[in-house]
């Protein structure tokens, strides 16, 4: 009797440790979920902000009259995290049929900078030897789209670009 | 799942070692009462991950320290709860400790053969409070300053070594950069490495020699059956109050969130610096203490304290475990505990109450703060320095701050405080605030960021780093501030004001209000220009010589002559020169010697007179010298001027030309002498326009005063 009694006590005892371990581990999991999400949430936030668009003047449009793509460089404040800081960017602007485009100086391949090579007359990539043509088409090399063209407004004589934070 | 465990451990044996670990067999009667060391351990944990991840956006820097907290505070997506978890966790986890302790204590458990795990644990205490304490120092708030400053001056208060001690701690003299980044260091890497190393040792000889059975005596332990497994146990006594303690701190994180107080202010003369509840019964200790026995106090005593506490559990060896056999032990722990909770409610009922605003006060606190009076005038610090501090002139007569506020210049005409109008209502509780304010007040603490609000603009100084960016591109301003902002302040004073002639007419308020101008400029600014021709105390005794044919330069900041005249009125450095100017001078000088003092050193009459007075001077010639023939009157008219009434020279003149004593010339003949005054000579003028007669009548004085030799 004892015997079978010890042996149920130890069944129950099993049964009664298995039911703890299972409440346990899932008051493990609440715990670390309940830390989890908002550390997740913490590091990844930054990441997700929108990022705004805003107008900056590049330049006096008188300057933009050659045939030749003329640069510009634009600056602009914007919020960095916890820090302001200025951002400066380029620009290039060129007048094709009495029109202003503004192409940015961003590589479609991997954003290196392009720059205008006067004896080549072609946007040169220092890169991977991408080569866009005075309106930014892509002339060779790696680069899947023609470089981006900057909305833009002529007032009072100097062109405005939109451009999104960088 | 179990497939790949058995793999796992296959290739490991890693399951089998934690299963091990788990699996281990408590003695009987272990139960609640046992989970607060791994309540502690927990802490630990919570506070480690979330320490982890406050470093993802923290800087250790006084630049940017505030900012950073600030940031992750109001600008990261959960950031003011995984900061209040820290914060609050710090505290739940000292708390933890300190029970941990304490059941340690009366369960017996410290007794052999099992000291060294008391002394172990007596390490993670200390080095917890370590942790608190350089925890404090980090956000850079005025807390974390002050707290740290009181802290490591304590050590200072140690004879002899005190000093350098505490120089050690701050890294140099004072609290600053150093301090922050060795307290940074300190709490994220190496007091964590020093934590974990302990809590693994401690919980080694825990398994080593397992768990202090209940109410047994020492010698009794080795009959008690271990019927309790760790895992699950006791786990699930630990996993349940883990949750219970995390909920309440992610609870307390959530609704009151982690403090944090304006950034960090060494010249705040009224902030009290308080140190953390825990820290209070020691606060409390120290008013007791006189200066000179400071130290007593403030370190032998505590560290007495924690060495008995180290050697302890070797001086009790009452093999008895239950707390009333043992009264002794039990009553010293209640005692000590009673003690120090009893100080620490002193420390509490004894802190002096927080300034009690009225309601009206309080809507016109608001109103401070709305209008951005903060933004020119501090109290007690905190705001910016156009305006004079408000709390070092207060308390205020009401009517008159109602005045200034109704206008401005009321006062001083050159005020360049905005009008505002405001309504009556507001207007009353902005002056009921205002007229308050005294030396104790402080300023009220504003949260400073969102997205659009950046910190930085409350940065000391900021408008005055950001000054071309914020002239460059006022359109950027314009995305937060209405198109008026700018004017609030400058009114008329635009940036391109000071351009053209503005400099010139505005002397008067650069030299009478500096604080204007380092709203917008640095002294180097002044510097810049200034650097050859400092304007300091003696500058306008030495200027008469400067001046002159540097009116040019001078027109750079004054209206040439308009400026010269302000002074100079008719008395203009050329009237010096006016033939009787200097015969009078004597009169001149005795009567208004101080107007001589502004263009003059004292030492100037010295330089001509030498050793004599002026009054010696009329005298002297007269002994010195008889001219046979009484000068011509065209002598007194043309010539006295440099050479003297008496022919022997004028000693104004001494100094800057030669010869003018004429009886040198006596000897000569009466042509040569005549011709020198017709054709003039070195400095001296030709005299053409004389007659024949005045010349004669000149020569033969001058012949004359040869014939006295």
């Amino acid at each position: 009797m004892p015997q079978h009694g010890r042996h149920t006590s130890d069944s129950e005892q099993e049964s009664r440790r298995r039911f703890l371990s299972y409440l346990t581990g899932l008051l493990g999991a609440v715990i670390a979920a309940a830390l989890a999400i908002p550390l997740a949430g913490f590091y990844v936030a930054p990441s997700l902000k929108r990022r705004k668009r805003l107008w900056v003047s590049l330049g006096p449009v008188s300057s933009v009259q050659r045939a030749e793509p003329v640069k510009f460089t634009y600056s602009y404040t914007r919020i960095d995290g916890w820090y302001e800081r200025v951002v400066r960017g380029t620009a290039y602007a060129v007048k094709r049929d009495g029109e202003i485009l503004v192409l940015s100086n961003v590589c479609t391949h991997l954003g290196c900078g392009v720059r205008w090579d006067r004896d080549a007359k072609a946007f040169l990539c220092p890169c991977h030897n991408g080569r866009f043509d005075i309106e930014g088409r892509v002339i060779a090399g790696p680069p899947p789209k023609r470089l981006l063209r900057l909305p833009h407004t002529v007032s009072g004589g100097m062109i405005r670009i939109r451009v999104e934070e960088a | 799942m179990r497939r790949i465990l058995r793999w796992i451990d296959e290739q490991t044996e890693l399951v089998s070692i934690i299963k091990h670990f788990l699996e281990e067999p408590l003695p009987k009667g272990t139960g609640w009462p046992h989970i607060f060391g791994s309540a502690a351990l927990f802490m630990f944990l919570v506070q480690a991950a979330t320490g982890i991840f406050l470093m993802v956006y923290y800087v250790p820097s006084p630049e940017n320290a505030y900012e950073t907290v600030q940031y992750i505070q109001r600008g990261v997506a959960f950031g003011a709860l995984v900061r209040g978890i820290h914060h609050w966790g710090a505290s739940v986890m000292l708390l933890m400790v300190g029970l941990h302790m304490l059941q340690t204590y009366f369960w017996g458990a410290y007794k052999r053969p099992r000291q060294i795990i008391w002394v172990l644990g007596v390490g993670l205490l200390l080095v917890t409070t370590v942790f608190s304490f350089t925890g404090y120092l980090l956000p850079w708030d005025q807390k974390a300053y002050w707290a740290t400053v009181v802290g490591t001056n304590i050590a200072g208060s140690v004879p002899v070594i005190g000093e350098w001690v505490r120089d050690l701690i701050r890294g140099s003299a004072g609290v600053g950069a150093i301090t922050l980044t060795r307290f940074f260091a300190l709490h994220v890497f190496f007091l964590p490495a020093a934590l974990a190393a302990l809590i693994v040792f401690h919980i080694f000889q825990m398994r080593k020699k397992g768990l202090t059975p209940s109410w047994r005596r020492v010698s009794d332990e080795a009959n008690v059956e271990k019927t309790v497994l760790f895992y699950p146990d006791q786990a699930f006594k630990d996993a349940v109050f883990a949750l219970i303690l995390l909920a309440l701190v992610m609870l307390v994180a959530w609704r009151v969130g982690a403090p944090i107080e304006p950034v960090a202010n060494p010249a705040d003369t009224a902030y009290a610096p308080r140190p953390e509840w825990y820290f209070l019964w020691l606060f409390q200790l120290l008013k007791y203490f006189p200066g000179w026995l400071e130290f007593v106090g403030a370190v032998l005593l505590p560290a007495i304290a924690v060495v008995l506490l180290i050697v302890f559990p070797y001086l009790d060896r009452n093999p008895e475990r239950r707390p009333l056999r043992r009264p002794f032990a039990t009553f010293l722990a209640i005692g000590t505990f009673l003690g120090v909770s009893a100080l620490g409610t002193m420390a509490i009922v004894t802190a002096p109450r927080e300034e009690r605003l009225s309601p009206l006060q309080q809507r016109g606190q608001k109103v401070f703060m709305d209008l951005r009076c903060n933004t020119c005038h501090g109290i007690n610090g905190g705001g910016g320095n156009a305006g004079p501090d408000l709390a070092q002139g207060g308390p205020y007569e009401p009517r008159r701050v109602e005045r200034v506020i109704r206008d401005p210049t009321a006062f001083n005409p050159r005020s360049i405080m905005p009008y505002t109008a405001l309504p009556p209502s507001d207007l009353t509780a902005l002056v009921a605030y205002v007229a308050e304010l005294n030396p104790n007040s402080r300023m009220p603490f504003m949260p400073a960021v969102g997205p659009k609000r950046p910190a930085s603009h409350l940065e000391e100084n900021w408008f005055l780093n950001h000054k071309f960016e914020v002239r460059k591109d006022p359109a950027y301003c314009s995305t937060c501030h209405k198109q008026r902002f700018c004017q609030s302040c400058h009114q008329n004073r635009r940036p391109d004001s000071h351009l053209k002639e503005w400099l010139k007419t505005h002397v008067g308020v650069a030299s009478e209000q500096p604080a204007y101008c380092r709203v917008c400029h640095q002294q180097s600014f002044c510097d810049a220009c200034h650097k050859t021709l400092l304007h300091g105390p003696d500058w306008l005794t030495t200027h008469g010589g400067r001046a002159p044919g540097r009116e040019a330069m001078c027109g750079k900041c004054h209206q040439v002559p308009v400026s010269c005249q302000t002074c100079h009125r008719g008395a203009q450095p050329k009237s010096h020169s006016a033939p009787d100017w200097l015969t009078a001078h004597g009169k001149v000088a005795a009567a208004k010697k101080s107007e001589c003092m502004y263009c003059h050193q004292a030492n100037d009459c010295q330089k001509c007179h030498g050793a004599q007075k002026p009054g010696a001077q009329a005298a002297l010639p007269a002994k010195a010298t008889k001219p046979t023939a009484a000068p011509p009157a065209i002598f007194r008219d043309q010539c006295e001027a440099c050479h003297g009434n008496a022919g022997r020279g004028n000693p104004a003149m001494a100094a800057a030309m030669k010869g003018l004593d004429l009886s040198k010339a006596a000897g000569k003949s009466p042509d040569a002498i005549g011709s020198v005054i017709r054709n003039g000579k070195d400095q001296m003028p030709a005299f053409k326009q004389l007659s024949d007669r005045e010349v004669r009548q000149l020569v033969d004085f001058v012949r004359s005063l040869g014939g006295e030799k």
